[in-house]
C-alpha cells in the first residue's frame, strides 16, 4: 500500500469515527429535546398520555385496564352509579398484557391509588407477546425502571432502548402536534362504537394459543401486577368480556388458556369474573356487536350494567372503599 | 431474518467484515455458508429444495454443453424445466389447482380425486427457480458457458442479498463477478451502505407506515367509504413500490458492499408515461426475464399484431400467476396484458390527437403520467385485495362515488405526509441528475452529512418498529 493510499484510508476511518460520534451526539441531543417536549406538553397518543398522567392522578374508585375491548366495552356512567364509586376507563386500542402491566404499576404508584382495578384481557395475551406494541411507553424508559426492564426483555429491545431517539419512535409528529394544538379531553375514557355487524357475516375462528398456551413470562407480568396491587391494598378483578361467535362453544386450546389464566388470577388473590361468550352468548346477539370482537354502544351499555351487577355481588363494600379519604 | 431487523444488521456486518479479511479463495465458501444460514433462518428444511435445484441445473448445464445433438439438448433443457417448474408447482400451485379442479368437478356432481397438500410456501422459491432456469436456458441457447465450479454455481443460486426476493439475477452478470477478486473499495462500500440506508428508509418509514392505513381499509371492506378506498389504493401503490424497491435497494446495496453489482430492479416506475414504459421501470429483473424467456419464445412481435397482443396477454397472465396462486393475480396479470396491448394499439391515434390540438409537451407528459399511475392503481386493487369479491367491492365503491372524506388516521397520515414528498424530491433529482447519491456527493461535506444524519434520524424516529415482512417474500 502506497503512503498516499494509506493516508487516504486513515482519513476515511477517521471520518467514519467522527460520523458515528456525531450520530451519538445527535441521538442524545434530540432525545433530550424530546424528553423536554414530553414534560412540557400533554401527549396526544392515548397510551403515552395515560402512562404519563397515571401516577399523578388521585383515584376514587375503579380503574379499568386492557385493550380495545376495555376501551369500547366499559362505560363508566353505567358502572359508577351501580357501585357507588367513580370509574375511569384506561383501555388502549391494540395493547395487551405487557402494556396493562406497565400502566397498572403506574396507577398503583399514585399518591391515592384506586380502590380496585379491573383487568380485561384476551386469551391470546398469554401466548402472543405484545412487547412491541407496549414500546409506545419507551419514552418513559429513562425515568421508570420497570418500563426499561420490561420493554428490554430481549437483547434487541435493550439495544433499541440505548438510543434516546429511538425511544420516541413513531411519536415524533404526535409530540410535535401536542406542542401547538390543544390535546382533547379524554373524559372518562370510554369510546363508544357505532354501527352493527352484518348478522350474516362469517366470523372465522380466532387463532389463539396452541398446545402450551401460557407463556410463563407473560403470566409472570400478571402475577407481579396482582402482587403489587395486593401490597398497596388495591383489589383486582379480571375478566374477558364477550365476543361474537358463529359456531358453538370455545375451541379447546382457547378454553385451556382461559382455565390456566383463571388459576393464575385466583392464586394471585384476584377475582375472576366469568363474563365471556361461554356465559353471555345468550345475552349478546349480533345486534349488540359492531364487529366480531367489539360490542357497539348499545352492547357496551348492556355489558357494563351486567359487569357492575356482578361486581356488586362480589364486592358489596366497594362504595365505602371508593369514597375513602 | 429480514433486512429491516437488527439480526440482519449484525449478520451482514459480520459477513462483510470476515469477507474482506479472507483471501479471495476463501470468500465464496464464506458467502455460500452465510447464504445457506440466511435461508435456514426461515425454514432449515427448505434448504433441501435449493440444493436440489442447484444440483439438477449444475449437472444438466454441464451435460448440455457436452452434447451437440439438438434433440438431446432439448431433452436436457426439458429436464431442467420439469425439475424447476415441478418444484414450483408442487409447493406453490398444487393447492390452487386442486381447489379449482375440485370446484369444477363439484359442479359436475363429483369431487377431485387429488388431495390438497399441507405445505408452507418456501420463501423465495419463485425467484431462485427463475434464476436457475435462466442459467440452463442461456446454455441451451448457446449464449452462456456452464460454470465449472459447483461451489460458485451454488453461490450464484443462493447469494443471500438477492436469494429471497431478487433481483432475479442473470448468470451472465453474476457468475463472472463471483470468479473475480472483489477488493476492499471504500467508495463502493460507502455507496452500498448509502443505498441500503435509502432502501431501509423507503421500507420502514414509508411502506410499513402507510401499510397501517391500507390494512385498516382493505382488511375491513364494507366498513369504509369510497374516499377511504381511493386513498388506501393510492397509498398501497406507494406501499408496494417502497416495500419492493426498498428491498431491492438493500439487496443491491448489500451486494455492492461485498463487491458485486446486481442489476437494477426499479427506475421510478410511477414517472412512466405509458404502461409499456411502466414495465420497463417496474420489477425490471422479472419483466426482462419474462420478455427474454417467454414473450420472445412465444414469437414476440414478429408474427403480426394479433399474435403480438396474444403473446403480451399470455406473458402477463403467466407473470401475474408467478406472483401467487390466486385468481386475483391472474386478473391483475391479464389486466396488464390488455393495458399493454391497448397502449400499443392506441398510441398512433393518441399522438394524432395531441398533435391536432397542439397540446404542449409538458401537459401531454403530465397527463400520460397521471393516467398511467391510475391504470397501475386499478391493477393494485386486485393485487392487494384478499379475494376477487373484495377487489370488486373496493372498485365498485370507488366508482359509485361521491368521494366522501376518507377516514382519518392522523398519526399514519402525518408520517406519510412528511416522508412521501421527501421520496418524491429524491426521485425528481434522480430523474434530472441520474443519481441522487452522485448529486449529493458534489455538495459540501456538511450538507452530505446532514442529509445522511437526517435519514438515520428519520428511520429511528419515524420508522415502524418491528415492521412487517417484505410483500414480495410471499412470492
Amino acid at each position: 500500500m502506497s503512503d498516499a493510499v494509506g493516508v487516504r484510508l486513515r482519513s476515511r476511518w477517521l471520518g467514519l469515527v467522527v460520523f458515528v460520534l456525531g450520530l451519538v451526539l445527535i441521538d442524545r441531543l434530540l432525545g433530550f429535546g424530546l424528553e423536554r417536549v414530553l414534560d412540557a406538553s400533554t401527549p396526544r397518543a392515548r397510551a403515552l398520555r395515560l402512562a404519563v398522567e397515571a401516577p399523578e392522578r388521585n383515584y376514587d374508585g375503579i380503574v379499568v385496564l386492557g385493550s380495545s375491548r376495555a376501551t369500547h366495552h366499559f362505560e363508566p356512567s353505567e358502572i359508577a352509579p351501580r357501585l357507588g364509586v367513580e370509574v375511569v376507563n384506561f383501555g388502549v386500542d391494540g395493547q395487551g398484557l405487557v402494556f396493562t402491566r406497565l400502566l397498572g404499576a403506574r396507577v398503583l404508584r399514585a399518591a391515592r391509588p384506586p380502590a380496585a382495578i379491573v383487568v380485561q384481557f384476551d386469551p391470546g395475551d398469554f401466548c402472543k407477546p405484545t412487547f412491541d406494541r407496549a414500546f409506545v411507553l419507551a419514552p418513559l424508559a429513562g425515568r421508570d425502571d420497570l418500563v426499561r426492564k420490561t420493554l428490554g426483555h430481549d437483547w434487541r429491545s435493550r439495544i433499541k432502548l440505548t438510543s434516546s431517539l429511538y425511544r420516541f419512535n413513531s411519536l415524533g409528529p404526535s409530540l410535535a402536534l401536542s406542542t401547538v394544538l390543544p390535546t382533547p379531553d379524554m373524559g372518562d375514557g370510554f369510546v363508544p362504537l357505532r354501527g352493527r355487524i352484518d348478522p350474516d357475516a362469517v366470523v372465522p375462528p380466532r387463532d389463539v394459543c396452541g398446545a402450551d398456551p401460557l407463556d410463563p413470562t407473560l403470566a409472570a407480568l400478571l402475577v407481579e401486577l396482582l402482587a403489587e396491587a395486593d401490597a398497596v391494598g388495591v383489589r383486582v378483578a379480571v375478566t374477558l368480556g364477550p365476543r361474537l361467535r358463529d359456531f358453538d362453544g370455545i375451541p379447546e386450546a382457547e378454553r385451556r388458556a382461559i382455565t390456566e389464566a383463571r388459576l393464575v388470577v385466583e392464586r394471585g388473590g384476584a377475582v375472576w369474573l366469568p363474563l365471556d361468550e361461554s356465559t353471555e352468548a345468550g345475552r349478546f346477539g349480533p345486534a349488540y356487536y359492531r364487529d366480531a370482537s367489539h360490542l357497539n354502544e348499545e352492547g357496551a351499555r348492556r355489558f357494563s350494567r351486567l359487569f357492575a351487577s356482578e361486581l356488586a355481588v362480589r364486592w358489596p363494600d366497594l362504595g365505602r372503599l371508593g369514597s375513602r379519604e | 431474518m429480514i433486512f429491516n431487523s437488527l439480526d440482519y444488521l449484525i449478520f451482514f456486518t459480520l459477513v462483510a467484515s470476515v469477507h474482506f479479511l479472507l483471501p479471495t479463495g476463501g470468500r465464496w465458501p464464506l458467502l455460500l455458508v452465510a447464504s445457506y444460514g440466511f435461508y435456514m433462518a426461515w425454514n432449515p428444511a427448505y434448504l433441501f429444495l435449493i440444493l436440489c435445484s442447484t444440483a439438477v441445473d449444475f449437472l444438466l448445464g454441464q451435460r448440455m454443453a457436452e452434447v451437440d445433438e439438438p434433440v438431446r439438448r432439448r431433452l436436457l433443457l426439458f429436464g431442467s424445466l420439469a425439475a424447476n417448474f415441478g418444484l414450483l408447482f408442487t409447493f406453490k400451485y398444487w393447492n390452487f389447482a386442486q381447489a379449482n379442479l375440485d370446484r369444477l368437478l363439484t359442479t359436475l356432481g363429483t369431487h377431485s380425486p387429488i388431495p390438497p397438500i399441507d405445505v408452507l410456501l418456501p420463501v423465495g422459491i419463485s425467484f431462485y427457480t427463475f434464476q436457475t432456469l435462466s442459467y440452463t436456458i442461456d446454455i441451451y441457447r448457446g449464449v452462456l458457458r456452464p460454470e465449472p465450479h459447483l461451489g460458485r454455481f451454488a453461490l450464484y443460486v443462493a447469494f443471500f442479498p438477492q436469494l429471497v426476493a431478487g433481483p432475479i439475477e442473470r448468470a451472465r452478470n453474476l457468475l463472472p463477478q463471483l470468479r473475480e477478486e472483489a477488493s476492499f473499495d471504500w467508495e463502493r462500500i460507502e455507496s452500498g451502505v448509502q443505498l441500503m440506508l435509502w432502501g431501509l428508509f423507503k421500507k420502514v418509514v414509508i411502506a410499513d407506515r402507510v401499510a397501517i392505513y391500507v390494512d385498516a381499509v382493505y382488511g375491513n371492506v364494507g366498513q369504509h367509504n369510497p374516499g377511504s378506498y381511493l386513498l388506501a389504493t393510492y397509498l398501497f401503490a406507494v406501499q408496494i413500490y417502497c416495500d419492493f424497491s426498498g428491498y431491492s435497494d438493500i439487496a443491491i446495496g448489500s451486494a455492492k458492499v461485498l463487491g458485486y453489482d446486481l442489476m437494477k430492479n426499479f427506475e421510478r416506475p410511477y414517472f412512466s408515461k405509458s404502461m409499456t414504459e411502466f414495465w420497463r421501470r417496474w420489477h425490471i429483473s422479472l419483466s426482462t426475464w419474462l420478455r427474454d424467456y417467454l414473450y420472445i419464445t412465444l414469437g414476440g412481435n414478429r408474427y403480426g399484431l394479433s399474435k403480438t397482443y396474444r403473446n403480451l396477454l399470455i406473458t402477463m397472465v403467466l407473470g401475474g400467476l408467478w406472483h401467487g396462486a390466486s385468481w386475483n393475480f391472474v386478473i391483475w396479470g391479464a389486466l396488464h396484458g390488455v393495458l399493454l396491448g391497448l397502449s400499443r394499439a392506441t398510441l398512433p391515434a393518441r399522438d394524432q390527437i395531441y398533435a391536432r390540438f397542439s397540446v404542449p409537451t409538458f401537459v401531454r407528459d403530465a397527463w400520460r403520467m397521471i393516467a398511467t399511475f391510475h391504470l397501475a392503481c386499478l391493477g393494485w386493487i386486485f393485487f392487494r385485495a384478499d379475494t376477487l369479491e373484495t377487489a370488486w367491492m373496493i372498485l365498485s365503491g370507488i366508482l359509485s362515488g361521491p368521494l366522501s372524506a376518507p377516514f382519518r388516521d392522523t398519526t399514519t397520515l402525518a408520517h406519510a405526509l412528511l416522508a412521501i414528498p421527501l421520496m418524491l424530491l429524491v426521485h425528481v433529482i434522480q430523474e434530472r441528475a441520474g443519481s441522487a447519491r452522485a448529486w449529493l456527493a458534489d455538495r459540501p461535506v456538511a450538507i452530505r452529512w446532514a442529509c445522511w444524519y437526517a435519514m438515520i434520524v428519520a428511520i429511528a424516529l419515524m420508522g415502524v418498529d418491528g415492521g412487517a415482512q417484505f410483500i414480495y417474500f410471499q412470492f
